[in-house]
C-alpha cells in the first residue's frame, strides 16, 4: 500500500519595526528581563493599546507579495486562554478579518527524479497577532521564571493551505518564504532569536484517496531541517499506526532533535476554547485600494522574478540561479561581481563550490566576506583569460582570504601565472610519457583514463602551472604519432 | 441557561467548591438573562459593528520609547526573582 503525506504549515514570522504592535516598547532582543515592558503589554487595567502602522504596512507588503486578497476592513478580536506567557490571559490576534487572504507562494524544489520542479502553494491566510512572554522552567523546582520582553512583538502568523505532499516541499517552501521576507525587509527571520517559527500539520492518506486523513500537529521545530525531519519521522509513524494498529489519533506533537521522534504534547479534541471576540480596545480599520496599489508599487524585484532574469540574461542553469537568489546578499554579491564583465557562469561556479565553502567552513556571512566582489572578479577574470588554471585558482583564493590581497597580486608575488608556452609543456609532456610507458600504451590502446593520469602528471611537472587545455592537447599529439 | 459552570472555571483554572459553583450559578444567569433582554430589540435593519465608536484607523507611528515601569512592575508582583516575574509551576497538562 502507498500512501501520499499532505502537509500545511503555520509559519510565525516577527515583522522588523522598532517597537511593539500595540505599545511603545523596544523589539530589542537580548536585553535584561522584563525590560521592554509598560502598562500596555503587561495587561495593567486602563491601559489601551494602539496598532502600530508600521506593522501593518509590512503585513500588506507580505500579502501584496504572497498574492493575497487584502482585506479591506479589519478588526482585531481576542483569543482568550490562561497561561502565565500572557500578562492579560488573552492574546490580542486577529479571527475572521484577517490582514490577508488566499494567496500562494512559488516553490521550487528537486522531484526525485532530480528534476527541478516549480509548484503554486496556496496561502490560507496571514494575520496580525502579539508574540506572548518567554516562560523559563528549567533549574527551577518551585515555580517558573516570566520574562514579558517578547510580549506585544508583532508577528504575522502566515498558514499554508495542506498543499504540500513530502518533506522535501515544506523545506522548499520555508526558504522560499524566508528569501521573499527578506527581500521585502519584513523581518530578519533569525530563527535562533525566535524570529521565525513553524509549526506542522501533517496527515497520510492512502493513494488516490481524496479525503484528507487525520492530522497531527507538530511543534518545536527549531530549524528548517528539523522541519523536515519531523515531517519525515511523523509520516513513517501514522504509517505504521494506519498499517499496524487502524488510526490516526488527533493530537500535538513536539520534536525531540536529540531522539529523532516526535512525542505527544496533548491531545486537541478537548482543544482549548478560546472564546474568540472582538478586542474592544481597538476600532476596526479600512484599508482603501490606493493603500494597496501604492504598495504593490513599491515591491522590490523578488527571489522567483531574479532567478527568472538570471537564467534568462546569464545564462545560468535553474538550480544555480535558485541557489544564488535564496539569500538576498549572495544575489547582490554575485550581481557586484558582474559588474566587472566577467563570465556570469564562471562567476556561479565560483561563488557557489569555492566562496561559499570557505566562508562556511570559517562560518563568515556572504557580506562580511574579506574577499570583496572586485576580488573574486579579479580572480575569476585571470581564470578567463589563461593567466592562471582553475586549479592554481583554487590556491590563490584562500591565500586572497587570509592575506586580503588581490588575486593579480598573490599570483605575480607566488609566481603562479599559467605556463602556455608550449615548448615547456612539449618537453614536459615527453618526460611523463617516457616515465611511465605503460600508461602511454594503455592510451594507445584505446584506454582514455590513462590520459588523465598523464595529464595529471604534467601538471605536477609543471607544479599546476601548465594550462591543461593545452596539456591536454600536446599530449595527445605525442602518443598518436 | 446554556452554559457549564464547571467548563467556565476550568478554562480559567479556578477550583470551584460547591457552594461556589451554585452562587456563581445563579449571579451569571442573572447577568446573561439581563443581556438576553436586548434580544428583544429588532436590529435587523442595524449593520454589524464590532466597536461603538465612530472611529478607524487610530495608529501610532513606529517609535520605541521606554517606559521605566519594570521595577515598580516587580515590586508589585506576589512573586519575583531577580528581574523576572515568578509563577506557581505550569505544566500543560496531558
Amino acid at each position: 500500500m502507498t500512501y501520499e503525506p499532505v502537509i500545511g504549515l503555520e509559519v510565525h514570522v516577527q515583522l522588523g519595526t522598532k517597537s511593539k504592535l500595540f505599545c511603545a516598547c523596544s523589539t530589542e532582543f537580548g536585553l535584561e528581563p522584563n525590560l521592554n515592558t509598560c502598562p500596555v503589554c503587561l495587561g495593567w487595567p486602563g491601559s489601551l493599546p494602539v496598532l502600530n502602522e508600521r506593522a501593518l504596512q509590512l503585513a500588506i507588503k507580505v500579502g501584496t507579495a504572497l498574492h493575497c486578497e487584502i482585506s479591506e476592513r479589519l478588526k482585531f478580536d481576542r483569543k482568550n486562554y490562561f497561561y502565565p506567557d500572557l500578562p492579560k490571559a488573552y492574546q490580542i490576534s486577529q479571527y475572521d478579518q484577517p490582514v490577508n487572504k488566499g494567496g500562494f507562494l512559488e516553490i521550487e524544489f528537486k522531484n526525485q527524479k532530480g528534476e527541478v520542479v516549480y509548484k503554486k502553494i496556496g496561502i490560507t491566510r496571514a494575520h496580525l497577532e502579539e508574540d506572548a512572554g518567554k516562560l523559563l522552567h528549567e533549574g527551577i523546582k518551585d515555580g517558573s521564571l516570566v520574562d514579558y520582553n517578547r510580549a506585544g512583538v508583532p508577528l504575522l502568523e502566515i498558514v499554508s493551505e495542506p498543499d504540500l505532499r513530502s518533506p522535501d516541499e515544506a523545506y522548499a517552501y520555508l526558504i522560499a518564504l524566508k528569501a521573499i521576507l527578506q527581500y521585502l525587509e519584513a523581518g530578519d527571520c533569525n530563527m535562533e532569536k525566535g524570529e521565525l517559527r513553524c509549526d506542522a500539520n501533517v496527515s497520510v492518506r492512502k493513494s488516490g484517496e481524496t479525503k484528507f486523513g487525520t492530522k497531527a500537529e507538530i511543534k518545536n521545530l527549531n530549524s528548517f531541517r528539523a522541519v523536515q525531519k519531523a515531517i519525515q519521522y511523523e509520516i513513517e509513524r501514522q504509517i505504521d499506526l494506519l498499517e499496524n494498529h487502524g488510526r490516526v489519533v488527533q493530537e500535538t506533537r513536539l520534536w525531540n532533535e536529540n531522539k529523532g521522534q516526535t512525542f505527544l504534547m496533548r491531545s486537541k479534541e478537548e482543544a482549548h476554547d478560546y472564546r474568540y471576540f472582538p478586542e474592544p480596545d481597538l476600532v476596526p480599520f479600512t484599508i482603501s485600494r490606493q493603500t494597496v496599489e501604492a504598495v504593490r508599487k513599491t515591491l522590490p524585484e523578488l527571489p522567483g522574478e531574479r532567478a527568472k532574469r538570471f537564467i534568462k540574461n546569464y545564462g545560468l542553469s535553474d538550480y544555480d540561479a535558485f541557489v544564488l537568489v535564496q539569500e538576498k546578499k549572495l544575489a547582490d554579491y554575485y550581481e557586484r561581481c558582474l559588474a566587472q564583465k566577467i563570465s556570469p557562469k564562471l562567476a556561479s561556479n565560483w561563488i557557489q563550490s569555492e566562496l561559499l565553502a570557505l566562508l562556511n567552513s570559517k562560518k563568515i556571512s556572504i557580506d562580511e566576506s574579506p574577499v570583496k566582489p572586485a576580488d573574486l572578479a579579479g580572480l575569476v577574470a585571470l581564470i578567463e583569460n589563461n593567466t592562471i588554471s582553475g586549479k592554481i585558482a583554487k590556491d590563490v583564493l584562500p591565500a586572497m582570504f587570509e592575506t586580503g590581497k588581490s588575486a593579480k597580486a598573490l599570483v605575480q608575488e607566488k609566481g603562479l601565472i599559467q605556463v602556455t608556452d608550449t615548448k615547456l609543456i612539449e618537453e614536459a609532456a615527453g618526460k611523463v610519457i617516457q616515465a611511465n610507458p605503460k600508461s602511454a600504451a594503455d592510451f594507445r590502446a584505446g584506454k582514455m583514463q590513462a590520459l588523465g593520469f598523464l595529464v595529471g602528471q604534467v601538471m605536477k611537472e609543471t607544479q599546476g602551472k601548465a594550462n591543461p587545455k593545452l596539456v591536454n592537447e600536446i599530449l595527445r599529439k605525442k602518443l598518436q604519432t | 441557561m446554556e452554559f457549564e459552570i464547571l467548563k467556565i472555571a476550568e478554562l480559567a483554572r479556578l477550583n470551584l467548591k460547591p457552594e461556589e459553583q451554585e452562587k456563581l450559578t445563579k449571579d451569571l444567569e442573572a447577568i446573561l438573562g439581563y443581556v438576553k433582554k436586548l434580544d428583544s430589540l429588532d436590529t435587523s435593519k442595524v449593520e454589524p459593528t464590532s466597536h461603538v465608536l465612530d472611529l478607524e484607523n487610530v495608529f501610532r507611528s513606529d517609535q520605541a520609547k521606554p517606559s521605566h515601569v519594570r521595577d515598580k512592575a516587580l515590586e508589585h508582583a506576589p512573586l519575583r526573582e531577580g528581574k523576572f516575574f515568578k509563577v506557581p509551576k505550569v505544566v500543560e497538562r496531558e
